[in-house]
């Protein structure tokens, strides 16, 4: 709230096809804060993103860097004590952070649908998967019952869930952890919303699973032309599934680009520090990785100037006290007082 | 602050069981409800002892010239139907409530203690005896198989008392005779209300057998009575204190239960129950009969309540109810 | 499990009642007892000469017989002129000696105030569980656990009179009370909810603990994800869920206002099942007595069982293998 940084929103200055585009989702200065004990906790501290019709955007970050309060910010799902506190999130014409209760039960898994981490525990035990994936239909489609159900039934078959007419009345004690993401994905996808809203849907599931589950979210997607905020933390799925890419820093944006652009040439140390960690075809066996040292910060009282200075290997005086804006560096964006390629810092 | 040394000096010198006690007392005097069963019971103490001197009358005295009377300043409580002073009827009902209040519990801990350990380190059959006739107590409707026991037990004590009386001229004074319902009382309830006792016991035993700690001692050579003494004992207090506590409340609540209906302590001795039961006829035309001693019952009742649920907060956090 | 505790509950009932306190003979033949010969007559004709165990064996068969017995009032004397004096009150029909008539006719009176009292704790006791849940850890949740703790820690017989005093004599809501009326009388109300009291705190708890535990659950944020409106959210998401335990635990309740509405009879003057348990206890009028008792130990036996049952049916999670 005090700090006033990059006020102005993110225009879109990417690939020409973009520019011409309307965002269909738009986040202005979010700031989404806890009140505890400890003081106000600064989830997401003035975050501003775009996000153009049928694109894949992915949004990176360490955990707890504030992905997920971002994507529950636009779905008005904050946990207990969670407020987004100033800012806007617009949509379809909307501030959907001033939207009346009934208003953003319309647009929640109608318009905007949203893939949870947890599969294990993010559906109902003691209802069927069948009704699970149909009350949603029947709401925002007035389906009715039976026509609900027998539209979950091609759901289920479509999500690749052998024998959907058997697996209807079961309880999701029954399905496996990447079965249940398969359910969560139908549900997401059961009311052909505009927007998914993907919360790291493979990082609790097992490494076979990740990739077919994966390919699923992103062939369906493709095939609605879905515009997708794709959450990870990892820049491997980045690279294969997104179109741009976002990345986050105790809860506000750092660098932002198309994903060829970021992962090629990462301006800002921490997304560099981010790749660093992921060894890529050409790192030979001995080659030191850059990743970052120390936690991140304590999104109570938090640093002055560059919020990354403290893990920052190239952090002087200025960005202990300045904080940098987001500038334009070739097709990407990036705040940092000394943006460089990736190939100094490695190459020595 | 002086008050911070001490603390850190009873660390060093006591292990952890001594702040664990502590905390739990400062827990509890943080409890305002829990406060209240304290004072209550103070009180039922204090007037249990001293209540006889507290009043200028006996309570069986009747005054039939003063009968039904409202309050007033010779009779604070108003006189019952027989003219007897409410007040005097109300604190002897006082010592009658913490006697078998008392001797119950002391008599379901023991044979409750006892059962459940017996249980839990003989195991085998008699385990298995045990959770039996636990499980058959329980499946009795409790108020009914005391009240069935006390009619039984009472014949029986009854027969023992005028057989001394023939043997050895061991006679009973009208005003002693409130002490053989007592033990009548104490006989029925004890016989229906042991099984939640053994069962707290055997279950902490049990489950603190299969603690890898104690295997470990076990391993390292510590006899049983080295375990029991450092552990069981220590681990299992709090519950144990927790159910004492509640189960002095349900005696006493029982005793009335029992009196009420007629089974328990029986008309010249005073008991709350029993003087609910006594004056409930009169309850359209001098209501304050029936309602003084069951608002004292109700206090009382609710006091070890509170206390029960303040001491179960304050000594098993980990499971607390609300 | 059920027919050897069943038998066991008979086992002591009987020997209880056979060493017991008053003698059948001296209960049925009054004044007349020291007549050696009517007594020895009575004596055989209720069967009591035979051995201990071939009286039990007896028992025991004309339990599992379907036909359990009759009343000592069949015998005449002073048992059953007792039976009548007791029966005062309206409703009472005293007529029958067969001991299955007297506790069947006697349990559909108790059985319909515990339906009420049931009713009343579903809707209201459920209620305030949610609220309380709900409104976690503020002084509406504190308020209503508190007086959930008061109404159960006080007994019937005390919660009784004093409702009878304020809504008879202090605001006459109720004109006539005591005796029964049948269900739809408004006799019923009052004894219906001092009997829904006992029970009110396990409910309130149950459902306040299940709904805490469920409001920060995942399942519940993807609910709401999928923009289902509060109402459904609660109903299909929240409330099966959180009610299992308290469903389970209605069962028991149901069973402890069966065997419990004892006193709520006695004090209304209601003929139900617990007030002929009491009047045939110390009239001494075993046959019925032990009737009692043994149909009161196998409601609860077999809610036990049923609970658990119910426990696998409403959780998917609990199979039977
Ligand atoms: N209920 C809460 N109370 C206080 N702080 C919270 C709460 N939920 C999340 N946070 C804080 O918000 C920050 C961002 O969390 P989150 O968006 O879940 O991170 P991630 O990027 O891993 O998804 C975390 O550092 C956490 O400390
Ligand atoms: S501004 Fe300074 S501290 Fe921040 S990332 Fe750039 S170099 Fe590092
Ligand atoms: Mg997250």
């Amino acid at each position: 709230m005090g700090m006033d940084s990059s006020t102005q929103p993110e225009t879109p200055h990417t690939t020409g096809s973009q520019a011409d585009r309307m965002p269909l989702l738009q986040i202005q200065e979010l700031h989404t804060q806890f009140e505890t004990k400890q003081g106000t906790v600064r989830a997401v501290d003035g975050l501003s993103l775009d996000l153009y019709e049928g694109e894949v955007l992915g949004l990176v970050g360490e955990s707890g860097c504030g992905k997920t309060m971002t994507a529950l910010s636009i779905m008005g799902l904050l946990p207990g004590n969670g407020r987004a506190v100033a800012g806007a999130i617009n949509f379809e014409g909307k501030n959907l952070l001033q939207c009346s209760g009934e208003e953003m039960k319309k647009i929640r898994g109608g318009k905007i649908a949203m893939v949870f981490q947890e599969p294990m525990t993010a559906l109902t035990p003691t209802m069927t998967i069948g009704r699970q994936i149909s009350e949603a239909m029947e709401i925002h489609l007035a389906l009715s019952r039976e026509e609900a159900r027998e539209r979950a039934l091609e759901l289920l078959e479509h999500v690749g869930i052998p024998s959907p007419r058997a697996r209807f009345d079961n309880y999701i004690h029954q399905f496996s952890g990447g079965m249940r993401q398969r359910v969560m994905i139908a549900i997401a996808f059961s009311c052909e919303p505009r927007l998914l809203l993907a919360d790291e849907p493979t990082t609790a599931l097992d490494v076979t699973v990740q990739a077919q589950i994966l390919d699923l979210i992103k062939q369906l997607a493709q095939e609605a032309g879905m515009t997708a905020l794709f959450i990870t933390h990892d820049m491997g799925i980045v690279a294969g599934s997104c179109d741009r890419v976002a990345v986050m820093y105790a809860g506000r944006m750092v660098e932002v680009g198309p994903v060829d652009d970021v992962l090629l040439n990462p301006r800002h140390p921490y997304t560099q520090g981010l790749l660093g960690s992921v060894p890529s075809l050409e790192s030979k066996p001995g080659d030191r990785l850059y990743s970052i040292s120390g936690l991140p910060p304590d999104l109570v009282s938090l640093p002055t100037g560059c919020k990354f200075w403290p893990r920052c290997p190239l952090a002087d005086e200025r960005c202990k006290e300045e904080e940098p804006l987001l500038e334009q560096y070739g097709n990407s964006r990036a705040a940092c007082w000394k943006v460089m390629p990736l190939r100094e810092v490695l190459g020595e | 602050m002086t008050a911070d040394a001490s603390a850190q000096h009873d660390m060093f010198s006591m292990p952890e069981q001594r702040s664990l006690w502590q905390d739990a007392l400062e827990q509890l005097m943080r409890n305002r409800l829990a406060i209240f069963g304290v004072f209550v019971a103070f009180l039922l103490v204090f007037v249990s002892i001293f209540g006889p001197w507290l009043s200028p009358y006996d309570y069986t005295q009747q005054n039939l010239f003063r009968i039904n009377e409202g309050p007033s300043a010779d009779h604070w409580l108003g006189t019952d139907g027989l003219g007897r002073d409410m007040l005097t009827r109300i604190l002897h009902g006082a010592r009658t409530a913490f006697l078998v209040g008392l001797i119950v519990t002391i008599g379901t801990t023991v044979l409750g203690v006892v059962l459940g350990a017996a249980g839990a380190f003989l195991g085998g059959w008699v385990d298995a005896l045990v959770m039996r006739l636990a499980d058959i107590t329980m499946a009795f409707p409790d108020i009914l198989l005391a009240a069935f026991i006390s009619v039984v037990f009472r014949e029986k004590v009854l027969e023992f008392q005028l057989h001394l009386q023939e043997q050895y001229g061991w006679t009973i004074s009208e005003g002693n005779r409130v002490y053989l319902d007592y033990l009548v009382i104490f006989g029925s309830l004890t016989l229906v209300q042991w099984y939640g006792k053994a069962r707290l016991v055997r279950g902490q035993i049990l489950s603190l057998r299969e603690k890898e700690f104690i295997e470990a001692e076990r391993a390292l050579g510590a006899s049983n009575w080295t375990i029991i003494l450092s552990h069981l004992v220590p681990n299992s207090l709090g519950p144990l204190i927790v159910s004492i506590t509640v189960g002095f409340g349900g005696a006493m609540l029982s005793e009335a239960s029992l009196s009420f209906l007629g089974v328990g302590i029986q008309p010249p001795g005073a008991s709350w129950g029993e003087m609910i039961s006594d004056n409930l006829g009169q309850w359209r035309f001098n209501p304050h009969l029936v309602v003084m001693p069951g608002v004292v019952l109700a206090i009382v009742v609710l006091g070890f309540n509170f206390l029960g649920d303040g001491l179960n907060d304050a000594l098993n956090p980990e499971q607390r109810r609300r | 499990m059920l027919a050897p505790t069943v038998i066991i509950v008979m086992l002591i009932t009987f020997t209880l009642g056979y060493y017991g306190p008053i003698d059948p003979v001296r209960a049925v033949l009054g004044e007349e007892w020291e007549d050696e010969l009517r007594y020895a007559e009575v004596k055989k004709a209720l069967g009591l000469d035979r051995p201990f165990v071939i009286q039990f064996l007896d028992y025991m068969g004309t339990m599992f017989g379907g036909n359990w017995g009759q009343s000592l009032s069949a015998f005449g004397g002073v048992a059953s002129d007792r039976a009548v004096s007791e029966g005062r009150g309206a409703g009472f029909t005293g007529t029958s000696t067969s001991v299955r008539e007297m506790v069947l006719g006697r349990l559909a009176i108790s059985a319909q105030l515990s339906f009420w009292a049931l009713v009343f704790l579903t809707v209201f006791a459920i209620l305030l569980g949610v609220l309380a849940a709900v409104k976690q850890n503020t002084t509406i949740d504190y308020a209503i656990v508190t007086s959930s703790i008061i109404a159960s820690s006080i007994p019937a017989y005390v919660i009784g009179p004093v409702l009878l005093i304020i809504f008879v004599l202090k605001i006459p809501v109720f004109k006539t009370v005591g005796g029964w009326d049948g269900m739809f009388s408004r006799q019923a109300i009052l004894p219906a909810i001092v009997l829904a009291t006992g029970p009110m705190l396990v409910i309130v708890r149950q459902t306040r603990a299940g709904i805490v535990e469920v409001l920060g659950k995942d399942f519940v944020r993807t609910a709401r994800a999928k923009g289902l409106p509060e109402r459904l959210v609660v109903a299909r998401h929240m409330l099966r869920t959180a009610m299992i335990p308290v469903l389970t635990s209605l069962g028991l309740v149901t069973s402890g206002l069966l065997t419990g509405s004892l006193f709520v009879e006695q004090i209304f003057n209601i003929p139900g099942i617990g007030k002929l348990a009491i009047q045939t206890l110390m009239s001494g009028d075993h046959p019925v007595f032990m009737g009692v008792v043994l149909f009161q130990a196998l409601i609860i036996v077999t809610v036990n069982l049923l609970t658990d049952l119910l426990y696998g049916g409403l959780d998917p999670r609990v199979t039977y293998d």
